[in-house]
């Protein structure tokens, strides 16, 4: 065997897979991945869509109605369209909706935001003025529970939900299926910040358990938050579930990515021991005070990053390239760039959440109950003319009595 | 009735339960090669099929067995026992002339086939002979397995070839009958439109122009069909050297094959050293050790370690995708 071995070279080097290769072939990298851009493009595209299909409902009205001849008097351009602002708002409004509803039936943390996503994913497909987000978001999670294996069955499940049956659940499920192009698994970020978690006890034996424990504990919070930001369809469940614990814990990540990509040891040598033992003490003496008092601590950490930024800067400055082996990008370069991305992830986390009040999300759901059903909106307007008119005549039989009861007084005074 | 004379059956009759030709006309006869003597299909299976017996022909008494019956493929009882006996020590004897360093040698080897065949045939010291072809058996069992394989492949090959062939001149059949068709097709065709262009455009078009134009399309046509045929011929060819060089390719993909890397998901590769480092001892999460020591975790089979890759893997399972750059396009 070994013989035949040395006689002919193997055919073909076998390609080294790693596990990036592997994310870049599943559906959530193919198909629901985006830049800032498409992503927008893509909501823009379906808000277009909506308005579209709203406008000819409108025109499919029978012209004899009185409704429709309302709306045709009140210019058109008038109608209460839903802008892509108020789209997402009102999205994120039933996503939080799911999210309660999903507690409500115990379901699991995955399951939960796989509803969320679902639902998130539906709307880059279809506007809301084309279906409606409520039984959408019904859907979604019946479908979710299925998927992640916590089935309920549709008779429990509609009846626990007042004012829907299982047909109308049902329904919308396959056109879900479909938009959702068949691919259902979707990758979350609670089982990597796990890995994490485990990785940094691994590579940091020194840090307190208690505290990275805390801090994990407040990631996944985090990361249940970051379903309703776009940062799923823009980053990759390792990234969300870093930048989320930095958000928690940013000395730690930094720390811990420092070493993982082999940074620190560049820095010795090129830094020489002292900048070195400076850093090993400084941190060493946080994480002693750390333990202390948690108010102290965060004092403490924020200088702590003020400075460790500082020791980048220099580092960025000073440190001469590092030799690496051929194609390889050096360490501080990764780290650079890794860092890049978890603080732009962090950031869109952190943006002015979308959650509408309740009053608006009340406004912006009418809204888009007159986009499904135009008729509605002319039975409003018809409404308000009836009511402004009363008023009107109103005023007027008023302001009659009035000016009567004026020409009497004169008539009195003159006699 | 004639007492049947047992030496000399006649030829279209079984001497067994006397059926004849003329009153059956499927009749079939087998002949076993322990004796040669012929016996009707019908009967080999009424006496044969419960076992071994022995050879109903009196003065016989051989006994024979289903399995080794044969139809008679030569009228001549003599050519068909010398057939065998070939095929036999052939087969044992199956050495080509290039196994040998010259052709005196060579010659030399089939002279004694040769007279083994004829010993055996004419049963002239049938013991020492049957001795002689067994020590020669044993001494080159190797050589004679390998040879038999060979043989083997060598005849598998002729018969692809055979059926290649069949293949093609059927294939050249129908594709010349198919020209030869469009031709008179194209022919009678050609006269109608001739005639046709000529009625309508009899003034403006020189008509030896129209003919010439209607000729050219026709050519077209034909010219395809021949092309298909040329393109077959081509094929054929191919495939006839594919097959003749086949023995030294086949040996060569066996051997590529051993050196393959076995299937994988991703196109025979292997997962690149992995990012991080499992070491379940360094770990400790309250929670889940908690429920590792309780005994009904552990008795479905619940290995903490797993879960622990597991978590590592997805980690970085797509750490180092960056969207906003990789999907530009």
């Amino acid at each position: 065997m070994t013989s035949s071995e040395d006689l002919t070279p193997p055919p073909k080097k076998p390609r080294t897979v790693s596990n990036d290769d592997l994310y870049r072939r599943s559906t959530q990298y193919r198909y629901w991945s985006f830049t800032q851009s498409k992503l927008e493009d893509l909501r823009v595209l379906a808000n277009k869509k909506g308005r579209v299909l709203t406008h000819k409902r409108l025109e499919d009205l029978d012209p004899s109605l009185d409704e429709a001849k309302m709306i045709k008097e009140n210019d058109v351009a008038q109608f209460p369209y839903v802008s892509l602002d108020e789209e997402l708002k009102i999205i994120t409004y039933y996503a939080r909706k799911c999210q309660d509803l999903a507690n409500f039936f115990h379901l699991p943390s995955q399951a939960r935001s796989t509803a969320i996503i679902y639902l998130y994913k539906f709307y880059l497909t279809y506007s809301v003025m084309t279906y409606h987000p409520q039984h959408i978001m019904y859907t979604c999670l019946f479908l979710a529970a299925k998927v992640e294996n916590s089935f309920i069955g549709i008779n429990n499940f509609s009846k626990a939900i007042p004012k829907t049956s299982p047909e109308s659940i049902l329904q919308y499920e396959y056109l879900i299926l479909q938009t959702l192009r068949f691919s259902l698994r979707c990758h979350h970020s609670y089982q990597p910040l796990y890995g994490f978690y485990l990785d940094i006890q691994q590579l940091l034996p020194k840090v307190d358990r208690k505290r990275l424990g805390q801090s994990c504990d407040h990631a996944r919070d985090l990361v249940g938050e970051s379903l309703f930001f776009d940062v799923n369809f823009l980053f990759t469940p390792p990234q969300i579930a870093l930048a989320c614990l930095w958000r928690s814990d940013d000395i730690l990540v930094e720390r811990y990515l420092a070493k993982k990509l082999g940074l620190k040891r560049k820095q010795k040598e090129t830094d020489g021991a002292e900048a070195e033992a400076e850093a090993e003490a400084e941190a060493e003496a946080g994480a002693e005070a750390e333990t202390e008092t948690e108010t102290e601590t965060e004092a403490e950490a924020e200088t702590k990053t003020e400075a460790e930024a500082k020791t980048d800067t220099e580092t960025k400055t000073d440190t001469k390239p590092p030799k690496t082996e051929e194609g390889e990008v050096p360490p501080q370069q990764r780290f650079d760039k890794m860092f890049q991305t978890i603080k732009k992830c962090s950031r869109l986390i952190d943006q002015a959440s979308r959650n509408p009040s309740v009053e608006e999300a009340k406004d912006i759901s009418s809204k888009i109950r007159y986009c499904l059903e135009p008729l509605r909106y002319g039975r409003k307007l018809l409404k308000q003319r009836i009511a402004i008119s009363e008023i009107v005549e109103e005023a007027n039989t008023k302001r009659s009595v009035s000016t009567e009861s004026e020409q009497t007084s004169k008539r009195q005074k003159t006699q | 009735m004639v007492e049947l004379d047992w030496n000399n059956v006649p030829k279209d009759m079984c001497p067994v339960c006397k059926t004849d030709k003329y009153l059956s006309p499927e009749i079939q006869f087998k002949i076993n090669p322990e004796c040669y003597h012929k016996i009707c299909d019908s009967c080999v299976d009424r006496i044969f099929s419960l076992g071994p017996s022995p050879c109903p022909y009196p003065n016989c008494g051989k006994i024979l067995r289903k399995n080794k019956f044969k139809t008679q493929i030569f009228d001549d009882l003599e050519v068909e026992k010398e057939c065998d006996i070939r095929r036999r020590v052939l087969s044992i004897y199956n050495k080509k002339e290039h196994d040998f360093a010259s052709t005196e040698v060579y010659n030399k080897y089939q002279e004694e086939i040769e007279d083994i065949v004829y010993r055996m045939l004419y049963k002239i010291d049938i013991e020492k002979t049957e001795e002689q072809l067994k020590e020669y058996s044993i001494a080159n069992k190797q050589s004679i397995r390998l040879n038999n394989a060979r043989r083997d492949q060598e005849y598998e090959k002729f018969i692809r070839l055979q059926k290649l062939e069949k293949q093609y001149k059927s294939e050249r059949i129908r594709l010349n009958r198919l020209i030869v068709q469009e031709q008179t097709n194209l022919k009678s065709l050609e006269k109608i439109k001739a005639m046709d262009q000529l009625q309508e455009s009899s003034e403006e078009k020189d008509p030896d122009a129209v003919i010439k134009s209607v000729k050219e399309s026709m050519k077209k046509q034909s010219s395809k069909y021949k092309k298909q045929l040329e393109d077959l011929h081509k094929k054929y060819k191919r495939q006839k050297e594919a097959i003749i060089k086949n023995q030294q390719s086949s040996s060569k993909k066996n051997q590529d094959a051993a050196l393959r890397v076995p299937f994988t998901p991703f196109d025979g590769d292997r997962l690149s050293p992995k990012p991080y480092h499992l070491d379940p001892s360094k770990y400790k999460d309250p929670y889940l050790e908690k429920m590792v020591s309780d005994v009904q975790f552990k008795a479905g089979g619940y290995k903490l370690d797993d879960y622990y890759e597991r978590s590592l893997n997805e980690a970085f399972t797509g750490l180092n995708c960056f969207i906003e750059e990789e999907k530009v396009n």
